[in-house]
């Protein structure tokens, strides 16, 4: 009984990290995802200082977890991210707002794919 | 290509502990769920082995998940007759007194081809000499031959024998196993000693020496230093 005992503590600790793991991920890519929509918002409204920070904070958000994300997510899916991210800075540097807000798009598209991985649903179990 | 070094050398390790824990069995024996289970975790293994870009853990989560799982399920099959036979079913007698029951071959979608090698395998080539043949859950037939056509024993024939019990392991491949030599009480002096009464002047020119419980003797000397 004691073996069984310890796998059923073993996966029940996975569950609890796993869980605590979607919980976080899902936290700080909500607040990356709240700078970029309010970045797009202020550059429509040409407030591209506003747009500068708000981008940067996204771009730091995301090299700052670097270490965690290489841990738990796909490698190439962590790069395509820092690449948007970049691209969408040029663009705003050169105040393109159409190329800017579709690239934050993309941004947004990209990262809520990896959100809903996390998720437990419908769509990922089948 | 040292990252493609150092994942096979995780990934191997935790199969091993996972090959382990699945107890002394040969790949024939293995129950369908630890079938299941060592066809998953070699999949499971390659993936993260060969693709660097993803990451450790989507290999090793999965397969602790699945000798967790895999543990509690084999408890639970000791603790439980009723979980053993939903998981592992039941064994089938195929052959009775002679006579294939056609219905538990069909049930068990079980060939005659398949008997008749089963049964040759098992020395036997007359289905009228056998007593019972049992179909396993591991899918391997056991033989029971009638009386009258078992091999003889010594038993049988009232004969005298002696027991030697079982032999332990001395000396392996030059290194004295010092807890079997104190499982039989006996020293280094003696292990000495008898090498010497062979004509081995040194441990490390055995491969191989065994005691049984009577005493006697087993030596084998490597290649070359005979």
């Amino acid at each position: 009984m004691r073996q069984l005992w310890i796998s059923a503590a073993i996966l029940l600790g996975m569950l609890l990290l796993l869980a605590w793991n979607a919980w976080y991920f899902t936290g700080f890519t909500e607040t990356l995802m709240e700078n970029i929509a309010q970045a797009t918002a202020a550059a429509k409204a040409e407030d591209w200082t506003r747009a500068e920070d708000l981008s940067a904070q996204a771009r730091q958000t995301w090299q700052d977890h670097t270490g965690y994300l290489q841990l738990v997510q796909c490698h190439g899916d962590i790069i395509e991210i820092a690449v948007l991210l970049e691209e969408s800075s040029e663009y705003l540097a050169c105040r393109d707002l159409g190329e800017y807000a579709a690239e934050n798009a993309r941004i947004l598209g990209a990262v809520e794919r990896l959100r809903g991985l996390e998720r437990l649903s419908a769509g990922t179990l089948f | 290509m040292i990252t493609a070094v150092v994942r096979t050398v995780i990934l191997y390790l935790l199969i091993i502990v996972g090959i382990r824990l699945m107890g002394k069995r040969q790949i024939g024996q293995l129950e369908p769920s630890e079938l299941v289970l060592s066809l998953l975790i070699a999949d499971l293994a390659a993936v993260p082995m060969q693709d660097f870009g993803i990451p450790l853990l989507m290999g090793i989560i999965p397969i602790l998940t699945l000798l967790c799982l895999s543990t509690i399920l084999s408890v639970l099959t000791v603790k439980s007759i009723r979980f053993r036979a939903l998981l592992c079913s039941r064994p089938s007698i195929v052959v009775q007194d002679g006579q294939i029951l056609i219905k538990e071959m069909v049930k068990n979608r079980f060939t005659v081809d398949e008997l008749m090698e089963e049964l040759r395998v098992a020395g036997i080539t007359d289905l009228s000499s056998v007593k019972y043949a049992v179909l396993e859950t591991t899918g391997r037939i056991s033989v029971l031959p009638k009386a009258e056509e078992k091999p003889v024993t010594v038993k049988d024939m009232n004969l005298p024998v002696q027991d030697n019990g079982l032999p332990v392991i001395l000396i392996s491949d030059g290194r004295i196993l010092s807890q079997n030599l104190k499982t039989r009480n006996l020293t280094e002096a003696w292990l000495k000693k008898q090498l010497r009464q062979r004509n081995v002047q040194d441990i490390r020119h055995v491969f191989l020496m065994t005691v049984d419980e009577k005493g006697h003797i087993y030596l084998a000397e490597k290649e070359g230093e005979a």
